[in-house]
């Protein structure tokens, strides 16, 4: 994992195999069967402020189905107990500003680095990646998940479990993302492993007794670059992923994917492009990365982070928001 | 729950009706030469703003099941007509109806497929119930008046030949026209991971399993879809969608032939234009005579999501009369 480095880039021209094409309404056997209306561009990033954002590191931000809770990593500096812990900002509604960030505890975090949290629909689970020593682990950066009763209540997450050796390996696993497909009942796991060298997004359907099938990478989403940080709507027809393949201005840029049905292959990444993307920096400075695109229950929020941005309150990365609106679909 | 493990069911198989044959004339259909027509849409009385698709057609082409989402969840929906002739308005479609809760329950349940080339029996389709093995798993229901397209029984799953903890979608039952066994083609794997490949199972005429489902691998390529089975009652000629290289764009259908009942399927070939478009085209069923392909696609011109559309053919050397 190469996250935050000094990345400069010789640009290659793309090569544009794959076809383009819009969102459709499309379902197919076996997939998905929600209407997909449209979204407007995305709109000009916001900073998330300085209640949220410190001078230190505010990343991997996620944000709860309801919208009223924001978790996300912040590094040394904010306090906690390690590198970089798991914090979580909360609102009253999604007009009110968010309230000063906690630290989820010693339960959840640990003397080394969590990152990367993220939850399950139903609000019960937690999962994010861990560098933690002790027993359980196998290597780097694992998937974990703690579970709460409690859905309203963050800060009552159980001790985490260690996802276990179908999804982590000796290498790096983070970047857990779900999709929960309504029509057939199936939850698939994307998530991020170094296994093969860089960075690239793997899937694995969740089997009847709670643990995950075999890992499959999702070859449409891969280069030999890094590809990571997958958020995928919740309709399954749209993933967003962060990478430094060529096209990318500066470090690593967001990029997103969509497809017709949840059985066609994804569509060949585009970037998100100039406004949401920060802008790139003199060359032989170190360049900017946007970073972990977390999208709203609803599609039309996106949280990420950015660093070295215009705008930033930190050197290093600060939590941005984008948002669209949904357009009208025919009825 | 084990559904399908232990429920036996007395079958009174019917005396041949006429509107179900009892079995297809052994000579092996010819279409060699012949061109599928531009396809065309099934109208705004069957297609709606919501999706269609998985359409069978039962033997007298007068039912047509078909799975649709028009109410919010995945339902299996049947729509009648009188007659055939596509040029005649008494023969148009009449409004589908929902087939109702003993056939659709609280899950998804789509991609019905009647029992073709025996009497009309049976009825397998793809459904999510919570006793299942994990995902959508394959049931069968039955019925015994073969002309009675709302007499259907309690579906049971068919048990663990077929049906896993991954998913199985788009049942396909086939009647051997040589010696009266019947298989089940399907579809084993998780679409959204690409996973997806064609399996076969040798089943009963009355729909249960004899053994374990085997893949077909001349018809499978890896990390790509390859579902929705369906095959001409000669045995001879397969239809399916892929989300392969060397399509339009979107998903696509091809098609693999055979010889004989004995031989391994050709390598699929595009269908092409005009039945494959830069969008989806999926989930092909062949009526009985092998002349009308019935397919679902998100092609412009339709009435929203995933429609049904129509293509038809002449067997070789013969005239539209």
């Amino acid at each position: 994992m190469n996250r935050g480095a000094v990345v400069l880039i010789a640009v290659v021209a793309a090569c544009g195999t794959e076809r383009d094409r819009s969102v459709t309404g499309a379902w197919a056997a076996g997939g998905l069967s929600f209407d997909v209306a449209g979204y407007s561009d995305w709109s000009a990033p916001v900073n998330l402020g300085s209640v949220v954002n410190t001078p230190f590191v505010d990343s991997d931000p996620f944000i709860s189905k309801d919208g009223l809770s924001l978790y996300f990593v912040a590094g040394q500096g904010r306090g906690g107990s390690g590198l970089r812990d798991i914090w979580v900002s909360q609102r009253a509604s999604t007009d009110d500003p968010w309230g000063p960030p906690r630290n989820l505890g010693p339960t959840v975090n640990s003397a080394g680095q969590e990152n990367s949290p993220t939850l399950s629909l139903d609000g019960h689970r937690l999962y994010f990646a861990s560098n933690r020593t002790g027993a359980g682990g196998f290597g780097g950066f694992d998937l974990y998940v703690s579970r709460r009763r409690d859905k309203r209540d963050d800060f009552g997450w159980g001790a985490p479990v260690n996802l276990g050796s179908g999804v982590n390996t000796t290498a790096d696993e983070t970047d857990p993302a779900f999709f929960e497909d309504e029509a057939t009942g199936t939850t698939i796991l994307y998530f991020v492993s170094n296994r093969l060298g860089s960075d690239d997004i793997y899937a694995s359907a969740l089997q009847p007794d709670g643990t995950f099938g075999p890992v499959t990478p999702v070859a449409e989403l891969n280069t030999p670059f890094n590809d990571a940080q997958p958020a995928i709507r919740r309709d399954g027809l749209e993933i967003f992923l962060s990478s430094d393949r060529p096209g990318t201005q500066g470090a690593s840029d967001l990029w997103v994917a969509t497809r017709a049905s949840t059985a066609d292959p994804w569509s060949a990444p585009m970037s998100l492009g100039s406004v949401v993307n920060s802008p790139p920096r003199p060359p032989g400075v170190e360049q900017s990365n946007d970073f972990r695109p977390a999208l709203s229950f609803d599609g039309t929020a996106l949280y990420f982070a950015s660093a070295l941005r215009p705008g930033n309150v930190s050197g290093m990365f600060d939590l941005w928001v984008t948002t669209r609106s949904k357009l009208k679909g025919p009825d | 729950m084990n559904r399908g493990a232990v429920v036996l069911i007395a079958l009174v198989v019917a005396c041949g009706t006429e509107r179900y044959p009892a079995a297809p004339k052994l000579r092996a259909m010819s279409f060699a030469k012949s061109e599928w027509s531009e396809p065309v849409n099934l109208g705004p009385v069957v297609n709606s703003a919501a999706g269609e698709q998985n359409a069978t057609l039962s033997p007298d082409e007068l039912s047509l099941y078909f799975s649709s989402n028009r109410l919010g969840s995945l339902d299996i929906w049947v729509a009648r007509r009188a007659c055939i002739d596509a040029d005649d308005p008494a023969c148009a479609w009449q409004a589908p109806v929902i087939l109702g809760p003993v056939i659709n329950g609280p899950g998804a349940d789509f991609a019905p497929n009647l029992s073709i080339s025996i009497d009309g029996h049976l009825l397998f389709f793809s459904s999510v119930q919570p006793d299942g093995f994990g995902g959508p798993d394959i049931y069968v229901s039955r019925r015994a008046d073969p002309n009675d397209d709302f007499g259907w029984e309690p579906a049971v799953n068919l048990g663990p030949d077929v049906n896993t903890a991954t998913a199985e979608n788009a049942p396909l039952y086939l009647q051997s026209a040589e010696d009266g066994m019947a298989n089940l083609y399907f579809n084993r794997g998780i679409n959204a991971l690409q996973q997806a490949d064609i399996y076969v199972a040798a089943v009963t005429r009355d729909g249960e399993t004899r053994g374990p489902a085997e893949p077909v691998s001349e018809l499978n390529v890896p990390n790509a879809n390859d579902a929705a089975v369906t095959v001409r009652v000669d045995g001879r000629e397969l239809m399916f969608w892929s989300t392969r290289a060397g399509g339009l764009g979107g998903v696509d259908l091809w098609v693999s032939t055979r010889q004989t009942v004995h031989d391994p399927w050709s390598p699929p070939v595009n269908l092409g234009t005009p039945l494959n478009s830069p969008f989806d085209d999926l989930t092909p069923n062949l009526s009985f005579d092998g002349r009308t392909l019935i397919f679902g696609s998100n092609r412009p011109g339709g009435s929203g999501g995933n429609d049904l559309w129509m293509s038809t053919r002449t067997p070789s050397g013969k005239e539209v009369p």
